[in-house]
């Protein structure tokens, strides 16, 4: 079946979809190919964004009595938390040492 | 059905902030200005959330990710010389496979949304209060995940003041 | 109508009253949607007219009490009591010249004023003022208040790098550094009336209190009121937490360099803040808007205005606290003490209200 993209109009499943693989995309780009450490994390916080999203869309649209969807999305809000507190701390361990916050400047493991 | 258009427009609208705003963070030079731009996203991301139908999620998104975007902001303004020009992208070969990387998730994941068949919804979507139901279930379906994150909250906690303090 | 309001309707409820009137007459000539939509605008400009007035009264009574408390006698020659003065002020503030400073970061600094106001106007539409009377009443209030109450600082902190003036970042940065600090003790004092009233809508809180206000449950309900007016002054950063704009250190901090109307924007969002944190503290303290004889609205008005009135005397009492002071009370002191009154909370509630499930 070749893909047939949904009407714009009204909002179903396919559109709260396709706005987190957005943010998600965007966010890996920014992973990706920024260098101050601080900004990827932040690029990380989206990726996770559009992740609640499509994870907030599933749980309208598929199951609306049940609401898994959102506890979830609750889950990774908290884990987001987690991994922010210790990337934090990971890039002042790393600035203490290097006195710099660019990502590619920490390379003594490459050998 | 008016209401239907409103929620259209509302999540076009919201939904085209928050990408601008993770472009935006892509795209700006420095930091504090990155942080503003994540700011747009996430605020704009709860509103899409009320669109949804997650009243709650959308509370906490904005009561959690104030402070979190204050202490980036903060971590930024401490640790990024100010003066030093600096290019803010990785290298250029890095920066053009990073962004074809991220385009082709961004169209495989489409094209597959998409064409999958999505089963039928089960029951109405509703715009009642999600607090109570939330709650219920973090208590009693999945009170071991529940369990498991506050321990994982107190792990991280532990190590990153281990972290940040041997330096 | 609530049984505790003796008087006619139109005392009692004026804005239901006129409202439903003006939807009637408006009903008959337009289609629905209409009506609806031209009375939300109305009464979103009525809130924000009241806004500006309680302010200027705000002012007012500020230097008026202030100078009681001093043994001076206070602006006296603007109007009877010199009571038009803060009319006075905000003519001069808007006649004066709007300065961008050079260097400054020109978009973020223009906007950053309203960053920190339009919060500070919302958390006033999310305010219960009778039965069924309010802008909105969301099943999320208090969480939405306490949020938009951070996004604030956030505003301010932008007014602060914005400026290009080293006073000016650190005062932004004293700031960020407070909320952090303070809204963890202020998050969790709060939670102790949601979880007595168990639901976090603020008209539901209210209508919880019918029997007994939360600040006479002992023995958590005096102490969780005054951690939440401690970090409630820390949030709209007034004396004596007002570390960001502390004259003696950082000249004005984060307003430095800001002057005329956006100066004067700043001064309005402090003062509606100011007011919003008395609000809030009698919705979940204080019953809010229920008490005998009078309307509701005006109880609510009466306690709000008496809170705002302690922040005064707090105020012109306190000296202004060291920064590493203010840092040792959030994290040693205020912290502690809230999480335990929780636990406790929570404890009361399930031995006196039994399991929900």
């Amino acid at each position: 079946m070749p893909p047939a993209f949904p009407p714009l109009y009204p909002i179903t499943l396919q559109h709260g979809l396709i706005l987190g693989a957005a943010l998600f995309s965007i966010g890996l780009a920014g992973a990706l190919t920024k260098r101050n450490s601080i900004v990827i994390l932040m690029a990380i916080e989206v990726m996770l964004n559009g992740v609640n999203v499509t994870f907030v869309a599933f749980a309208r649209q598929l199951e609306p009595a049940v609401l898994t969807g959102q506890v979830f999305a609750l889950f990774i809000i908290t884990v987001a938390a987690a991994e922010a507190a210790v990337g934090l701390a990971l890039i002042i361990a790393i600035y203490h040492l290097r006195h710099s916050v660019q990502i590619d400047e920490a390379n003594e493991l490459q050998g | 059905m008016p209401v239907d258009f409103l929620v259209a427009g509302g999540f076009y609208t919201f939904g085209l902030a928050s990408i601008i705003g993770a472009i935006g963070l892509i795209v700006a030079r420095n930091v504090f200005h990155s942080a503003l731009f994540l700011v747009v996203t996430l605020a704009s991301v709860a509103a899409v959330f009320v669109i949804l139908g997650a009243d709650f999620l959308a509370a906490v998104q904005v009561l959690v990710y104030v402070g979190a975007v204050m202490i980036l902001i903060l971590f930024g303004l401490m640790l990024t010389p100010v003066n030093l020009e600096v290019p803010h992208l990785a290298s250029a070969g890095q920066a053009v496979s990073g962004v074809l990387v991220a385009g082709a998730v961004f169209i495989v994941t489409t094209a597959t949304l998409v064409s999958v068949q999505w089963p039928k919804v089960v029951g109405i979507p509703s715009d009642a209060p999600t607090t109570e139901q939330i709650g219920e279930s973090l208590f009693t379906t999945y009170a071991l995940p529940f369990e498991i994150a506050s321990v994982l909250l107190l792990v991280a906690m532990i190590g990153a003041l281990v972290i940040a303090r041997e330096g | 109508m609530p049984s505790s309001c003796f008087l006619p309707a139109f005392i009692c409820d004026p804005f239901a009253y006129v409202g439903g009137g003006l939807h009637g007459a408006l009903g008959s000539n337009l289609a629905e949607p209409l009506p609806t939509l031209i009375l939300s605008v109305a009464a979103v400009a009525m809130l924000t007219t009241i806004i500006a007035v309680v302010v200027m009264s705000q002012v007012w009574t500020e230097r008026r009490v202030v100078a009681m408390m001093q043994g001076r006698i206070g602006p006296n020659r603007v109007g009877p009591s010199g009571i038009l003065q803060p009319v006075a002020d905000a003519v001069k503030l808007l006649m004066k010249e709007d300065i961008v400073p050079f260097g400054a970061d020109r978009a973020i600094f223009l906007i950053a004023p309203l960053i920190v106001l339009v919060p500070s106007l919302a958390v006033w539409s999310l305010v219960p003022w009778g039965p069924g009377l309010g802008v909105a009443d969301i099943d999320v209030g208090i969480l939405l208040v306490l949020g938009l109450g951070a996004f604030t600082t956030l505003g301010i902190l932008m007014a602060g790098w914005a400026s290009s003036n080293k006073y000016a970042l650190l005062g932004g940065m004293r700031v960020a550094a407070q909320l952090i600090s303070y809204e963890i003790p202020l998050v969790l004092s709060a939670m102790v009336p949601v979880l007595w009233a168990g639901t976090m809508s603020l008209q539901g809180i209210v209508e919880a209190q019918r029997g007994i206000w939360n600040i006479a449950i002992l023995p958590v309900g005096p102490v969780a009121f005054l951690l939440f007016l401690t970090a409630g002054i820390a949030e709209v950063n007034r004396s004596p937490f007002d570390l960001a704009e502390a004259e003696s250190e950082i000249i004005a901090g984060f307003h430095t360099e800001y002057s005329g109307m956006r100066f004067a924007l700043f001064f309005l969002a402090e003062y509606a803040n100011s007011f919003a944190v008395g609000a809030i503290a009698s919705v979940l303290f204080l019953g809010g808007w229920l008490g005998p004889i009078l309307p509701p609205y005006v109880w609510m008005f009466v306690k709000a205005y008496g809170v705002f009135l302690i922040l005064i005397w707090v105020r012109s009492t306190l000296p202004r606290l060291r920064y590493d002071q203010l840092m040792q009370f959030a994290w040693k002191v205020a912290l502690p003490i809230s999480l335990a009154t929780l636990v406790i909370t929570a404890a009361l509630v399930s031995l006196t209200q039994g399991s929900v499930a």
